[in-house]
C-alpha cells in the first residue's frame, strides 16, 4: 500500500510520453536506411531530362531480409526487390531526371525515401553531339581515348563488367560504345539489353571482340555486315531494326590518329541515317515530347445496372415513402425516427457503393519503327489514354518477358496519359507505305499529306492519321527521309488493372542517305 | 417538409432514367458510364436549396427536428447518387459525397438560421443560397468576357464549380457557413430562453 501512494500521477504520464518519444526517435532512426552520401546517379555530372539515368541506390537493412525499391514519379512506379545481406546493399536503378522524381525502400515496416539531386549539367538533343555511355575494361584510359568535347560528343564511363542488363538504364543514351581489346566477355543480359537499345533506334560501337555471358536465342539476328569506312578504318556495319550496331578490330582503331573521330563519324553515321549533312531539327530522345498527338478517347467503360441495384433502389424508394409516415406517428419521438432513417440511408448508401463498377478502359495509339527488313526487330512507342481511376502504372523491374517503360503525360481532362516505349515489339505491316522525302509525302506537301490521312485517306484511318500528322509535324525535317505505312492496331502495355482499347498505329522506317537501306 | 427525402430519390431515380433512356441531347456526351454519375452529382447539388423546408421556430427541438431531417435527407440523396456505382469505372459518386456533404450543410445552416429567425426567413434565405451557389460562376464569366479578369477564388461558394473542377478542397468555406447557420440557429433558440 505505501508503494501504491508514493506513485506519482504526473511523473508516470511524463515516463510514458518520455518513452512514446525514444520509441517514436528509434524508429525514425531505424527508418533511415538510405546512404544519402552515396546514392547519386552514376551519370553524374551528365545527363538528359526526361529520360532514365542510372541511379546507385546504397542501402542498409537487416542481414537476410529483402528490401522492396521503388522509383516513383507522377503516375508511374517502377519496382524492384533486393536482397539485403551483411554489408549495404547496392542497387542500380533507372531514374527518371524529372524534379518530383522519388526513390522509395521499404524493408518490412520501415520506409525511406529520398529525392535524387539531379546532375549538374544536362546533355543535350543536338544532332552533332551524341550522348554516349562508354564501358570498358579500363574506363580511365577509355576517357582519355574518347574524352568528352563540348559541342562534338559527351560521354559517360563504366566499367565493363557493370553493362547494364536492363536496356532502361541506357534510356537516355543516343550511342553504346564497347573498348573490348582483352577479350572480356560481357556480363549476363548484356546481349538482351543491347538488343532491346538499338531496336528502340540507339546505336552500339564495338572495337574488340563482342562475347556474351548468355546464349539469347529469342532474340532476333542483326542484318547482313556492310563494309564501311571511316577515315581510313575499316569496320561493318549491321542494321538492326531502327539502331544499327558497327564494329570493328581494336588494333586497327588503336593504329587510327584519331580514334576519337573514328568513333564519333562512326556515331553520326547512324545519326544522320548515312548523310554527310547534319539533318534539321534535334536528335530524336526518348524523354516525353513537349508537342503530343491531339488524341481523342472514346467513349468510357460502360455497364449495365444488376440485381443488387434494382433491389436497393426498390429499398430507397420504399423507405423513403414510409419512414417519414412512420417518424411522424412517433409523435415527440420523432427525432429516434429521423435517426433511424438516416441510419437506414447510411446503410444503403454504403451497399451502393459496393457495386463493382466496369474495367476502366485504356485507348492506345502506336508508332511503330522498324529497319528495312521485312522480319528484322521493331519497337513500338505507344500513347496510352486512361481513365483517372486508373491509380498508377506500376512497372515490375525483375519481370521476365517484354521490358516497357511509361512516362507520364497529361492529355485529355478525366483521362491520365502516359508514352511508353517497348523494344523488340512486332507488328505486321497492314498497308501500303507511302514515302517521305524532301518534305514530300507521295509527292504531296507532307502538311497535306497528313491533313488527308486525319480525314481517313492514303490508306490511313483517321485515329491513325492523327499519330501520323504528329510524327510528320516532328520528323518531317531537311535531310530526313522514311516510309510510313498503316498498322493493325497494336497492343500495347497499359497499365495494370485497366483494359486496353487499341484505337490506331503506324509504322516508321527511316531510310538511309547511301548504301544500307 | 416530411416527404423531401422522397423527392430528392425520386427526382434523381426519375432524370437518370431519362438519361438512361437516351432523353439528353447527344451533344450532352452523356453515356452509360461515368458521364451519368456525374449529371446525377450536378443534379443532387441543385437539390439542396430547393427542397430543403424547415420547420420555423425557436425551439430546441425544432432546430435538432431540423437537423435530422437533413441529414436524412442528404444519406437519402447520397445512396441514390452511390446506387450509380456501378456505372462507371472512375466513380465520381464516392469522390464528390464531401463537397456534397459541405454544399448540404451550407444549405441546411441557413436555412435553418432563416427559420429560426422568423416564420418567413426560409422563403427569404432560399433565393440568397441560389444566389450564393450560382452566381459566382456568372460573375467569373462575365469577368473573363469583359474584364479578362478570372475570378477563380469564387469557386469556393460554387459547389457545381468545385466538382467541375475536381478541386474539392476549398468546400471547407462551405462547411464554415453551414456550421455558423446551425451555430446560430442554436444560438437563438438560446438567446429566446434567456430570461429578460
Amino acid at each position: 500500500m505505501e508503494a501504491e501512494a508514493r506513485l506519482n500521477p504526473r511523473g508516470a504520464l511524463s515516463t510514458t510520453l518520455l518513452a512514446l518519444l525514444c520509441c517514436a526517435l528509434a524508429q525514425q532512426a531505424a527508418a533511415q536506411t538510405i546512404d544519402r552520401e552515396k546514392s547519386r546517379f552514376v551519370s553524374e555530372p551528365y545527363g538528359r531530362a526526361g529520360t532514365c539515368a542510372p541511379f546507385r541506390l546504397v542501402f542498409s537493412g537487416p542481414a537476410g531480409s529483402t528490401a522492396q525499391v521503388q522509383v516513383q514519379w507522377g503516375s508511374v512506379t517502377l519496382s524492384r526487390q533486393v536482397a539485403v545481406a551483411n554489408a549495404p546493399a547496392q542497387v542500380i536503378l533507372p531514374v527518371p531526371l524529372v524534379p518530383d522524381a522519388t526513390v522509395v525502400v521499404r524493408i518490412a515496416e520501415a520506409q525511406d525515401s529520398l529525392q535524387p539531386r539531379l546532375p549538374p549539367r544536362p546533355a543535350g538533343t543536338s544532332v552533332e553531339q551524341p550522348y554516349v555511355a562508354v564501358f570498358a575494361t579500363d574506363p580511365l584510359y577509355a576517357r582519355a581515348v574518347l574524352p568528352v568535347a563540348p559541342g562534338q560528343l559527351v560521354a559517360d564511363y563504366y566499367d565493363i563488367a557493370e553493362f547494364f542488363a536492363d536496356w532502361r538504364l541506357l534510356d537516355g543514351y543516343d550511342a553504346v560504345v564497347i573498348f573490348n581489346p582483352d577479350d572480356s566477355r560481357l556480363p549476363a543480359g548484356a546481349q538482351r539489353a543491347i538488343a532491346e537499345f538499338c531496336s528502340l533506334g540507339g546505336a552500339l560501337f564495338v572495337a574488340g571482340s563482342f562475347r556474351f555471358g548468355e546464349q539469347a536465342a529469342d532474340l532476333p539476328a542483326p542484318g547482313e555486315a556492310q563494309p564501311l569506312e571511316f577515315r581510313s578504318t575499316p569496320m561493318l556495319r549491321f542494321e538492326y531494326g531502327a539502331g544499327a550496331i558497327y564494329r570493328c578490330e581494336y588494333e586497327q582503331l588503336r593504329r587510327a590518329r584519331q580514334a576519337n573521330a573514328v568513333i564519333r563519324d562512326a556515331l553520326l553515321d547512324h545519326l544522320w541515317q548515312g548523310a554527310t549533312d547534319a539533318p534539321g531539327g534535334t536528335q530524336p530522345s526518348r524523354a516525353a515530347p513537349q508537342s503530343l498527338p491531339l488524341l481523342q478517347p472514346g467513349h468510357m467503360a460502360q455497364a449495365a445496372p444488376g440485381v443488387v441495384f434494382w433491389v436497393l433502389a426498390l429499398t430507397l424508394l420504399l423507405a423513403c415513402g414510409v419512414g417519414p409516415t412512420l417518424a411522424a406517428r412517433l409523435g415527440k419521438r420523432a427525432s429516434f425516427g429521423w435517426l433511424g432513417m438516416a441510419a437506414l440511408m447510411a446503410g444503403l448508401g454504403a451497399a451502393g457503393a459496393g457495386q463493382t463498377g466496369p474495367q476502366p478502359l485504356a485507348d492506345t495509339w502506336a508508332v511503330v519503327v522498324r529497319g528495312p527488313r521485312d522480319h528484322g526487330p521493331q519497337a513500338l512507342r505507344g500513347f496510352v489514354l486512361a481513365e483517372e481511376s486508373v491509380e498508377t502504372w506500376l512497372v515490375d523491374l525483375d519481370a521476365p518477358g517484354p521490358r516497357p517503360l511509361p512516362r507520364p503525360f497529361a492529355q485529355a481532362t478525366g483521362h491520365k496519359g502516359w508514352v511508353v516505349d517497348l523494344p523488340l515489339a512486332r507488328a505486321p505491316v497492314s498497308g501500303k507505305a507511302a514515302t517521305l522525302r524532301f518534305g514530300l509525302v507521295e509527292g504531296e506537301n507532307f502538311r497535306d499529306f497528313a491533313a488527308g490521312a486525319r480525314m481517313g485517306e492514303a490508306g490511313f484511318d483517321r485515329q491513325s492519321g492523327r499519330v501520323l500528322d504528329w510524327w510528320l509535324q516532328m520528323n518531317a525535317w531537311r535531310g530526313r527521309a522514311a516510309t510510313l505505312a498503316p498498322l493493325a492496331a497494336q497492343e500495347v502495355p497499359v497499365p495494370p488493372g485497366a483494359q486496353e482499347r487499341p484505337a490506331g498505329a503506324i509504322a516508321v522506317t527511316m531510310l538511309r542517305a547511301k548504301g544500307g537501306n | 417538409m416530411r416527404y423531401s427525402p422522397l423527392i430528392c430519390v425520386t427526382l434523381l431515380l426519375g432524370a437518370a432514367g431519362a438519361l438512361w433512356l437516351g432523353a439528353a441531347p447527344q451533344g450532352w456526351g452523356l453515356g452509360h458510364d461515368t458521364t451519368l454519375v456525374r449529371a446525377l452529382v450536378y443534379l443532387e447539388l441543385a437539390l439542396a436549396p430547393l427542397v430543403l423546408c424547415p420547420k420555423t421556430g425557436r425551439e430546441s427541438a425544432i432546430v435538432l427536428g431540423n437537423l435530422l431531417h437533413f441529414a436524412a435527407t442528404w444519406l437519402a440523396a447520397s445512396a441514390c447518387v452511390l446506387l450509380f456505382s456501378f456505372a462507371g469505372a472512375d466513380s465520381p459518386a464516392w469522390q464528390t459525397r464531401l463537397v456534397s456533404l459541405c454544399a448540404w450543410m451550407a444549405a441546411g445552416g441557413l436555412l435553418a438560421l432563416g427559420a429560426a429567425l422568423s416564420p418567413a426567413g426560409p422563403a427569404r434565405v432560399r433565393p440568397l443560397l441560389l444566389a450564393l451557389f450560382g452566381l459566382p460562376l456568372l460573375f467569373h464569366y462575365i469577368g473573363l468576357e469583359y474584364a479578362g479578369a478570372s475570378q477563380s477564388h469564387l469557386a469556393a461558394l460554387c459547389p457545381h464549380w468545385l466538382v467541375w473542377r475536381g478541386d474539392y478542397g476549398p468546400a471547407w468555406v462551405l462547411m464554415v457557413l453551414g456550421l455558423a447557420g446551425w451555430l446560430g440557429a442554436g444560438g437563438l433558440c438560446l438567446w429566446k430562453r434567456r430570461p429578460a
